[in-house]
């Protein structure tokens, strides 16, 4: 830390302290705040510490590219500072720093694993030094209407442009992101995928049929019942416990990273086998002797992501938990934009519905099927199909709790919905 | 509930022969807020009834001479951004403006959410100042005060229904009929009408409607039908998605009477928890 910058340094680490004492920050954004405006280029100081930097960016996955690649990191014992999701603008990376060093200024940490909101990483990217610079994809946000994907597009492309040093790794699947280098020095390195699931990633821009790519591809893949992926990268077997295809793409984009790095093909190896699904994501709660498997649903493109992974099931039992607080969207509109009809191939065994909007819900899945035959109160059929209603989340848990069969369930509950859901089985039973 | 227990296969023995055609309006670009869901309401309750469904998609790759070949009996089109709408407007109104009118003086079926409520107009007024014609095949203007989302009618959005065409829908609904609609409003445009022939679906209970002002929603003109109303609009309110089904095949087939009855438990349902949930807040 430079001299002229210890006072501004002082004063923001003791603010902190004082505010933490008092419960009042968790550190996250007000640190790299106030250093942002006491001290505008002291980002310098914290990132001239670092000897080896990866940027993650793009609009999906950086999250948990960033958390495959930190698991490798651990694996390999190399000591490395990364910021936390949601903390990936400049405050927030000063913030990291700030919390992680020392009253001069000092970090330990030689790797830094960054994950960088896109409009970022042109204003930073001269200050971090990036070695590498991962894009996972560039997706069109659902209700883009004034062009936002290609102003992102340009955000990257500047920043390539700024740090020719940085080796690119790139999805070639992703036409907008395959081409991000072109014209500039940035040597570069392409992921993809070598399946026929590719075709559920709406990926938009030219066919890169002529542009003589070698993308190093995963092969192999398979889907398994309990959701997890079982691919071939680069001559190894991976077996991946995040459900859905997308995570996929994380794991190549991690395991080229590191691979650049010369970390060990078994270290990487194990880091990918225990990378566990986050929070909604496909984590699995316990209720006695049922398996809750969490799939948070937000919209419709996501939802149908979800189901079609489904269609890999067999006899499957789902809880779908619609609610329309603030969080979920107030408007459920969009379970009519989600294809539902993707329940035809998935054939559960058991279809229960639940939430404040769970019989929006309930009339969706009617409106897929050609009959839907009444049997009893709050119970359906259709083919070997149960659909049952249980509005009330609490009633849900109660009915669980009474199941005796050692039972499975995917649970696909919008955010409210999965928080609520949540809370009432961890208060009841112990997290697995 | 009278509408229980109706097994919906008992409606599939007895067959007939009607055909219902079902043409979507620029369905890639004017779909907004599961606008989709009226097209599978529509689908599905025709279905259900053994009723012969031809779907069709009208847009700009349509040519003239396809054009000429169309002969919907029910026109569907939904919402936009504002975006969107300007790239389907040009080509609306020039190459389709001639076909909708013929088709609207045979007494054929339209149901507008909308954005195609608004450009159906004589109309559009965006916050910028900018005037953007519209079909003017309906009676009415559209007028966007700004562009914060202050400005913006967004919200859910209940009615009830006027006393004209309640009765209407009482006398084609083969069941117990709900006197309101209910949906979901997301719009910056402000409608009014500019006459006296075109009327009101229904009177506002909670959100907006059609504007700021008058506590009214959507539009009936001749056989246009228009609405605010996303969420989808069809599927929670049958007695609005059979009356259209029954008018479209009463235009198509003089000697059709009523259309079977179908167990709408579900429907009904949906519709009285959205309304309690809306007005409990």
């Amino acid at each position: 830390m430079r001299l002229k910058y210890l006072p501004a340094f002082w004063f923001t680490k003791i603010t902190i302290l004082l505010l933490k004492l008092l419960g009042r920050s968790q550190g996250t954004a007000l640190p790299g705040l106030l250093m942002e405006q006491l001290a505008p280029d002291s980002l310098n100081d914290f990132t001239d510490q670092l000897k080896y930097t990866i940027l993650i960016t793009g609009t999906n996955g950086k999250t948990t590219t960033q958390s495959i690649l930190s698991n490798i990191f651990k694996a390999s014992k190399l000591n490395y500072i990364a910021n936390k999701s949601g903390s990936n603008m400049i405050r927030g990376i000063l913030s990291t720093f700030i919390n992680q060093s020392n009253w001069l200024g000092k970090i330990k940490p030689k790797y830094g694993i960054f994950e960088i909101e896109e409009a970022t990483l042109p204003k930073i990217v001269t200050a971090m030094n990036p070695k590498q610079i991962i894009v996972t994809n560039l997706f069109r946000d659902q209700l883009d209407a004034y062009g936002e994907i290609d102003r992102t597009e340009k955000f990257i492309r500047e920043a390539l442009e700024k740090a020719p040093q940085a080796v690119a790794i790139l999805n070639a699947d992703d036409p907008r992101v395959a081409l991000l280098t072109r014209g500039f020095s940035n040597q570069t390195l392409y992921f993809s995928l070598n399946a026929p699931e590719k075709k559920f990633f709406k990926y938009e821009g030219l066919s890169l049929e002529k542009l003589e790519i070698v993308p190093s591809e995963a092969t192999e893949l398979k889907i398994n019942p309990n959701l997890s992926t079982s691919f071939k990268f680069l001559a190894e077997n991976y077996t991946l416990k995040l459900p859905g295809i997308h995570n996929v793409y994380n794991v190549l984009a991690a395991v080229l990273a590191a691979r650049l790095l010369k970390i060990k093909t078994a270290e990487i190896h194990e880091a990918v086998l225990e990378t566990l699904p986050a929070f909604g994501r496909g984590e699995i709660l316990k209720l006695n002797n049922t398996a809750l498997q969490i799939l948070l649903i937000k919209n419709p493109a996501g939802l149908n992501l979800t189901l079609e992974l489904l269609t890999h099931t067999k006899n499957s039992n789902l809880i779908m938990i619609l609610n329309d607080n603030i969080a979920d969207g107030r408007d459920v509109s969009w379970i009519w934009d989600a294809e539902l009809e993707i329940l035809n191939k998935i054939q559960p065994a058991e279809i229960i519905v639940s939430g404040k909007r769970a019989w929006d819900m309930l009339l969706r899945i009617k409106y897929v099927f050609s009959e839907f035959t009444k049997k009893s109160e709050n119970l359906w059929q259709v083919g070997d199909t149960n659909i049952k209603i249980i509005p009330e989340q609490s009633d849900l848990i109660l009915f669980l709790n009474s199941e005796n069969q050692a039972k499975h369930y995917f649970v696909l509950p919008t955010y409210t919905a999965m928080l609520e859901f949540r809370k009432l089985i961890t208060g009841k039973a112990i997290v697995a | 509930m009278a509408y229980c227990n109706t097994p919906l296969h008992l409606n599939e023995i007895m067959s007939n022969n009607l055909q219902l055609n079902l043409v979507h309006l620029y369905p890639e670009e004017m779909n907004i807020y599961g606008d989709m869901g009226n097209i599978i309401a529509l689908k599905q309750r025709a279905l259900w009834r053994n009723i012969e469904v031809n779907y069709q998609v009208v847009d700009k790759k349509t040519s003239q001479v396809d054009l000429e070949k169309i002969n919907g009996d029910l026109y569907f089109m939904g919402g936009g951004q504002d975006n969107d709408m300007f790239l389907v407007f040009a080509d609306l109104i020039n190459y389709k403006k001639k076909f909708i009118e013929t088709e609207i003086s045979k007494n054929k079926l339209f149901l507008l959410i909308c954005g195609a409520f608004q450009l159906f107009g004589k109309f559009f007024l965006d916050a910028e100042g900018r005037s953007i014609a519209g079909l003017e095949i309906l009676p009415l203007e559209t007028k966007a005060p700004g562009n914060k989302l202050t400005d913006r009618c967004l919200g859910n959005l209940a009615s009830n229904l006027s006393p004209e065409v309640l009765q209407e829908i009482s006398a084609s609904y083969p069941g117990q009929v709900q006197e309101t609609l209910v949906g979901f409003e997301n719009h910056s445009g402000q409608t009014f009408f500019t006459d006296n022939s075109i009327l009101p679906l229904g009177k506002v209970l909670v959100g907006k409607g059609n504007n700021n002002e008058q506590l009214i929603e959507g539009a009936k003109f001749k056989n246009v039908f228009a609405s605010y109303s996303h969420g989808s609009l069809l599927p929670k309110n049958p007695h609005l998605a059979d009356y259209l089904i029954s008018l479209a095949l009463k235009n198509k087939y003089p000697e059709f009477s009523k259309l079977e009855k179908l167990d709408d438990e579900i429907e009904w349902t949906a519709h009285e928890k959205f309304l309690k949930r809306i007005s409990s807040k």
